[in-house]
């Protein structure tokens, strides 16, 4: 957050609440009320210097100081109204003028036209909250049943009371507009939310493919055994020896095709596991939160440009901004655009490839088909093989 | 799949306008209070006044908050606050809007402990349910043991839920229980799991955990055994300072010597007493009667035994629901040796109810006789001892038993002797409960408890406490104790332990209770020797079987072998989590 915005709720906050305070070598020195000396003590020294803080020792004032939060608390937990207006001034038009440029229709001719109309403005808060983290945004926006815009970043200096009483309707439609307003802001954390997904569901499959492939490496052990056990038999010099090592064998065979039994039950438990975890990933969901927390009737100038290719902008000159007539900022249009293009939705559940694991480890170790060869010969040991 | 919730309707409508300037205040509050991580935690405005938050629980809550991915272990040991930092995290979760539909699965005996805890000190209210329709609130406390039943598992399974949280975590270190098969199959957006005790007999545990709560977190049990393991029991470890690093990517485990938090003492007064010669003869004849009934359902069980051998299906059965019977038979044995140390209007009354399940002749004479024989005791020497004890404290402080009827008999008589005193039970409800807590703090002179419903409750604004009689069970003497001797107490506590001698009490206090050091160990550690104990069977069984049958000495022996094995565990601990743990240092 910028600091000169800190700094000047800050100062605006000791005006308001009629706190004393001293400005020096970049340190404020303020001196709290009495009903306030019980959480600050009679007198802070701070500063929003870095330097100067660490240097002094003393509080410096960024997000998260004790400070600044409680003054924060003070305003930002209760829905607010107010009645403004914005006067019109002179420098208006040559901003207009400016932001004529921004349009890029030079060429064409155009014709302006000045009013003065109601709006009603709504401050938003917007909590996102998904598998890729949390987040909370504060949109604003102001409506009337010409046109919706989003009005953050409002000048404050050029709002003043407004004296005449006004009626406040609130318009519920303007909650429609909302979503359009943040509708990229969704878009891209749409976006973060199914990345982490995927990378979530990469690290299950592969845990579920490490874990099979364990047990296939039990069953391939065995099996290297056998086949060890096989070479031992043909090089043998005792029929003594030869029987041993072929109960042995036996038992081998015995212990694999057990293991292969019990492999099964666990490979498909594994399956199961894999899947269903596949599955909690997928279900998980995002959420968007978005509730009022401030309106305020705002009475305020507005330009309304045409062009002779019948396209139509309105300029804002408390916002400072120029909007086509979809309320479209004109400065960031191209952008939004650009960055759609970008985003992929689509999420694909990736599957474990047993398949391509076995091929893997049957190529490396191959003894498959030994073993049937093997079972054949040493099943039935009669004296002829060895004679 | 996603949620939207557009709020767009006010449900307010303007009284009073801001100002200009005020306005513009809100605007910037609003927008600079957004900010990416969570530096302080609003939902402690509701809590603060209510419990002592300390420094590491407020480290804790907003590590998980900000830098877990949405798993967490939290391992602090015993006594550090678990449930104030879960707590802290769950509330934190509901006001920010994180979580909504949430699950708390716990130990049998805690389910309501919990929903007291959150709701009395975080204001939540989460149900127990009974039914289906009950799933409706979002709030959900469970028995995991009710859980996994089929009238509930399939709805618990059937619900996405936002937040988890499983306590008591250590219980599912085995892979192939039923427990962790459920646990396994709950979907959920976020999980945290507690446990005091992440080792109890290998590292392999912590591994099991670490893979239920996070999948795939330390890849496969042998490349964890691999990278991290030094030999086959698991006992010693290799890698630490990576395993560490890895760790504390998931778990916090902050230690009580690396907090803020001055442990007071523990002073231990044992007052051995001496029964008058007609409560020894009363003991004596009550005690010889407790072993002939027992001996007698032992021999009945050997013959059955046998007999199994040539049983039909429905004779089984049949044979089974007798052993049921016999099980209480001696259950009601257990009860019964424990009242008569107790007090002797204790005794006369459970002796007079066990009459009730006797039907031979010869044994209700005796029993008549016994009886008898305690009503003719002129003097209870246990209540005349704490008389003598209490007889100048003025300070505030807490009786424990274990029986409502020696609580009544303990309010009559220190009331008579000019103590204020208030009672706190497991029959009161939870309102009664509450007043009986705020009596007891703000005026009342003596606490009698039982220990039915203490569990949870904080009493650290006393530091004197009596245990008029012994639980069989040292957890349950850590729990009477862990009520004073916690997070805020600041005065050394006293504890005034009360046994007659040659009977059980001096039997389990002197045979038992010294053995394993019960009152010198340090929070925790008894839940640790004991989870070594290698017989499955309950301990005050255990405890009962070993005193009645003077040759039995697999209880000593199995004690002795715990200890030992718990100190290989604490010296692995040390080993992974070193002098720092791994929370706030």
């Amino acid at each position: 957050m910028d600091l000169d915005i800190i700094e000047k709720f800050f100062l605006m906050y000791l005006k308001e609440n009629k706190i004393e305070y001293e400005f020096k070598n970049k340190i404020y020195t303020v001196k709290f009320k009495k009903e306030d000396k019980q959480i600050y003590g009679t007198e802070i020294k701070c500063t929003f210097d870095k330097k100067t803080s660490e240097d002094n020792k003393i509080n410096l004032i960024e997000n998260g100081n004790f400070l600044l939060d409680n003054m924060i608390e003070k305003y930002n937990e209760k829905l607010f109204f107010s009645n403004l207006i914005v006067e019109n001034q002179k420098e208006f038009i040559d901003d207009l003028d400016n932001k004529r440029n921004e349009i890029g229709k030079q060429n064409l001719s155009f014709s302006t036209e000045e009013k003065t109309e109601e709006f009603e403005y709504y401050l938003y808060e917007i909590l996102l909250n998904s598998t890729s983290g949390r987040e909370k945004i504060v949109k604003s926006l102001i409506y009337n049943k010409n046109i919706c815009v989003d009005a953050d970043g409002i000048e404050i200096s050029h709002l003043k009371e407004n004296k005449e009483v006004l009626e406040i309707k609130f318009q519920e439609e303007a909650g429609d507009e909302l979503n359009n307003i943040i509708k990229n802001k969704i878009t891209l954390f749409e976006k973060k939310h199914f990345e982490k997904i995927n990378e979530l569901s990469k690290i299950i499959v592969e845990h579920s493919e490490e874990r099979y492939k364990e047990l296939q490496q039990k069953e391939d052990k065995i099996r290297k055994d056998i086949n060890k056990l096989r070479e031992e038999i043909i090089r043998a010099s005792t029929f003594n020896k030869k029987q041993t090592l072929t109960d042995k064998q036996k038992q081998l065979h015995k212990k694999l095709e057990n293991l292969i039994n019990k492999n099964k039950t666990k490979k498909a438990q594994l399956k199961k596991e894999h899947d269903f975890e596949q599955l909690a990933l997928k279900s998980r969901d995002y959420s968007i939160h978005a509730k009022i927390i401030g309106v305020a009737k705002i009475k305020m100038p507005i330009f309304y440009t045409k062009y002779s290719d019948k396209s139509k902008y309105v300029y804002f000159p408390a916002l400072n901004k120029i909007f086509n007539s979809k309320g479209q900022n004109v400065e960031s249009e191209k952008e939004i655009i650009k960055k759609e293009k970008e985003i992929k939705r689509e999420f694909k559940t990736p599957k474990v490839n047993y398949e391509k694991i076995n091929q893997k480890l049957n190529k490396k170790v191959e003894f498959k088909k030994e073993i049937t060869v093997e079972k054949k010969k040493i099943s039935k040991p009669s004296m002829s093989n060895f004679i | 799949m996603k949620k939207i919730i557009l709020e767009t309707k006010l449900e307010k409508k303007p009284k009073e306008l801001i100002s200009q300037r005020q306005f513009s205040l809100n605007v910037i509050a609003n927008k600079i209070s957004v900010i990416e991580q969570v530096k302080k935690l609003i939902g402690m405005s509701e809590y603060k006044d209510k419990i002592q938050i300390l420094k590491h629980q407020t480290d804790t809550a907003l590590r998980v908050i900000n830098n877990f991915p949405n798993r967490a272990l939290l391992s602090d040991e015993v006594g550090l606050g678990k449930t104030i930092e879960a707590g802290m995290i769950i509330k934190e979760y509901i006001v920010r809007k994180y979580s909504k539909k949430i699950l708390i699965l716990t130990p049998a005996s805690l389910a309501y402990q919990w929903q007291e805890e959150m709701r009395s000190k975080f204001n939540e209210y989460f149900h127990i349910p009974k039914d289906s329709e009950d799933y409706d609130h979002d709030k959900i406390i469970i028995s995991i043991d009710t859980a996994k039943t089929d009238k509930h598992s399939q709805i618990i399974k059937g619900i996405y839920w936002d937040l988890l949280i499983i306590d008591e975590a250590h219980k599912l270190k085995n892979k192939e229980t039923l427990n962790y098969k459920f646990v396994k199959t709950i979907q959920k957006e976020r999980c945290l799991m507690l446990t005091a005790t992440p080792l109890q007999n290998n590292i392999f545990e912590l591994w099991a955990l670490v893979d239920l709560l996070h999948p795939g977190f330390f890849q496969t049990l042998n490349k964890f055994q691999e990278k991290y393991v030094e030999n086959e029991e698991g006992l010693q470890i290799k890698n630490p300072i990576e395993l560490k690093q890895k760790l504390e990517k998931i778990m916090i485990r902050n230690l009580r010597r690396n907090v803020d938090i001055k442990f007071v003492e523990r002073n231990i007064n044992t007052h051995i007493l001496d029964f008058s010669k007609e409560e020894m003869r009363f003991y004596t004849e009550a005690v010889s009667f407790i072993k002939k009934r027992y001996q007698e359902i032992k021999k009945i069980e050997k013959i059955e035994e046998e007999k199994q051998k040539e049983m039909s299906e429905e004779e089984l059965k049949e044979m089974a629901n007798k052993y049921r019977q016999k099980g209480l038979l001696t259950f009601r044995l257990i009860m019964l040796t424990r009242q008569i140390t107790s007090s002797i209007q204790t005794a006369i009354n459970a002796l007079e109810r066990y009459k009730e399940a006797v039907e031979d002749d010869k044994e209700l004479i005796q029993l008549n006789y016994i009886i008898d024989m305690a009503k003719d005791i002129k003097k209870d020497t246990k209540l005349e001892a704490l008389l003598k004890i209490v007889k100048k404290e003025k300070k505030k402080f807490i009786i424990f038993t274990s029986f409502v009827h020696t609580q009544k008999i303990l309010q009559t008589e220190l009331a008579i002797n000019g103590f204020s005193t208030v009672i706190f039970n497991g029959k009161m409800n939870a309102k009664e409960k509450e007043v009986a807590i705020e009596n007891f703090r703000n005026e009342k002179q003596v606490l009698i408890c039982t220990d039915a419903g203490s569990e949870g409750r904080n009493l650290q604004f006393s530091n004197i406490l009596i245990n008029f009689d012994l639980p069989w069970n040292p957890m349950r003497v850590e729990q009477r104790i862990g009520r004073v001797h916690r997070i805020g107490q600041t005065l050394d506590v006293q504890i005034h332990n009360m046994a007659i001698k040659d009977t059980v009490e001096s039997y389990i206090l002197n045979r038992l209770y010294e053995k394993i050091k019960l009152f010198e160990v340090s929070v925790g550690e008894m839940d640790l020797i004991l989870s070594q104990l290698k017989s499955k069977k309950n301990i005050e069984n255990e405890i009962f079987e070993s005193y009645i049958d003077e040759e039995n000495k697999e209880l000593n022996k199995d004690l002795m072998q715990a200890k030992t094995s718990a100190e290989d565990i604490k010296k692995l601990d040390g080993n992974i989590f070193d002098k720092n743990g791994l929370g706030h240092n």
